[in-house]
């Protein structure tokens, strides 16, 4: 019998086990509190923050950052990709914030404040849209194996497996930190770029100036812009996280350290962005035709030349661990909005008995994807385009009802958006909901910026 | 977490937010359409 069996079976019996779980890990978290110890209480609260930042420098998204090193270089795109990760955090901090002072998740507090319309589509917009990311997160699974000569039917097998595996241990603090152990694979990008041998100067001087606009505004631009911030703030954030900070049974003491989480999250994933664009400009120096690379199977050959086996080998490994990580947090914010909107069960500290439709939905929505991957001749570029258009187009409800939730005094109390904050906020909502708007529109006419 | 808590309840909303929800409707009634038709262009 382990330690926390023996204290599971010293509290109420009557009490769910979600709840004992979730008491346990507070309890370890107001002792490390009561003993003064702010790196122990640091450690135990982070984790949510992290996997939401690592998690969205999924598959497509290093891709994107790759494709803009090819294209443009470092030059104008490392502060921009750096200003996104602000933006991102703005956005994170606020789900933070709703998650402890209302101890429920996003798609739930839509339900309950909103109503059963808005409930129903925030959740079947988020569904929808996770079930075609998961698609594309198993493409980025398949072409990062494939390197290694890995068939298809194994890659893809595997992730679904190694996804029910980390939900096997049906406890949420166990799956948080094996999740957190796979994250560090991202950090894999950032052996990759100083194989590269990246010039310091360049980078100081791009941080420095911040430009010029690599030749003028036009339409590859104009998508690179959407593409890398799309590749930053999603839907699915705002959702796990809540969730996830919900999960963990965070309160509103424990916001400070949500916010560090957050802030550590932001600035590991900005590094890894920023060292994906670095190692994919060697190939702009070397004048690679960008349209000849689709897949990270692809960048990793074309970088072999240049950074060595060792450097293709990190890369193709990081691509993997990058559809990977994001199959997991994706799988887990589906399961919840469904939980939520339908009041099931949901948690990652359910029994298999208790969370049948918890687990059964983030099992499905992965082997479902998964299962597409290994259709011969399946519209996979079709669905990645659904998948850019669907998140950019819905970004601006969620942002709106995100920022709606955090002014609502009633459910806030004193953790409510202060002036100051709904500026921040507003901006972002306005400027994101413009740009995503935008993106979905030109993805569908692309002929509207050929001139 | 515990599914039988009590809900918060509806919001109450004031005229601005109710326009700005009318407008999201009007939003996603554009936004759905678009969706579907990007997946059956990139289809052919």
């Amino acid at each position: 019998m382990t330690t926390v069996d023996a204290a599971l079976l010293s509290m109420d019996a009557a009490l769910p086990r979600q709840d004992r779980l979730r008491a346990l890990d507070q309890y370890a978290v107001l002792l490390a509190r009561a003993s003064r110890r702010p790196l122990r209480l640091l450690t135990l609260l982070s984790g949510p923050g992290i996997l939401v930042m690592l998690g969205e420098n999924d598959g497509p998204s290093m891709l994107s950052y790759a494709t803009t090193g090819v294209t443009y270089g470092v030059g104008f795109f490392v502060p921009f990709i750096i200003l996104t990760f602000l933006i991102a955090f703005a956005v994170q901090e606020m789900t933070v914030r709703l998650g402890t002072a209302t101890r429920r998740g996003h798609a739930e507090l839509i339900f309950e404040r909103f109503g059963p319309f808005w409930g129903y589509f925030a959740m079947a917009d988020l569904v929808v849209g996770n079930l075609l990311t998961l698609v594309t997160e198993f493409v980025a699974i398949q072409a990062g194996a494939l390197y290694f000569g890995v068939p298809p039917w194994m890659s893809i097998g595997g992730g679904v497996l190694l996804v029910g595996a980390a939900l096997a241990s049906r406890r949420y603090f166990t799956w948080e930190r094996a999740l957190l152990a796979l994250a560090l694979g991202n950090l894999l990008f950032i052996p990759a770029a100083l194989l590269a041998h990246p010039s310091g100067a360049a980078l100081v001087h791009a941080l420095a100036t911040w430009g010029p606009i690599p030749g003028g505004i036009n339409a590859l631009f104009v998508t690179m812009i959407l593409a890398n911030i799309g590749a930053t703030v999603t839907p699915w954030m705002i959702f796990f996280q809540q969730s996830a900070v919900v999960d963990k049974g965070l309160t509103k003491d424990d916001l400070p350290q949500g916010r560090i989480d957050t802030a550590i999250g932001a600035c590991v994933a900005a590094i890894v962005a920023v060292a994906t664009v670095v190692v994919a400009s060697t190939l702009m120096h070397a004048h690679q035709n960008v349209s000849s690379l689709v897949s990270g199977a692809d960048f990793a050959t074309a970088l072999r030349s240049h950074i060595g086996n060792a450097g293709a080998t990190l890369f193709a490994l990081g691509i993997i661990e990058a559809g990977l990580l994001a199959a997991m947090t994706i799988s887990a914010s589906s399961a919840y909005a469904l939980g939520e909107t339908f009041r099931r069960h949901h948690s990652i500290n359910l029994s298999f008995s208790e969370g049948k439709i918890f687990y059964g939905a983030a099992l499905l929505s992965v082997t479902l994807a998964g299962a597409v991957v290994l259709i011969p001749h399946a519209p996979l570029l079709a669905m990645t385009i659904a998948v850019n258009v669907i998140a950019t187009l819905l970004m601006a409800p969620a942002l709106l009802f995100l920022l709606l939730l955090v002014n609502d005094r009633e459910i806030m109390g004193d953790l409510a958006n202060g002036f100051k904050a709904n500026i921040v906020g507003g901006s972002i909502v306005a400027s994101i909901s413009l740009v995503g708007a935008f993106y979905g529109v030109i993805t569908v006419f692309p002929h509207l910026l050929r001139h | 977490m515990v599914e039988n808590r009590p809900q918060f309840g509806r919001r109450e909303l004031g005229l601005g937010t109710k326009l700005l929800l009318v407008s999201l409707r009007i939003y996603v009634l554009a936004a759905v359409p678009l969706v579907v038709y990007a997946f059956i262009r990139a289809m052919h």
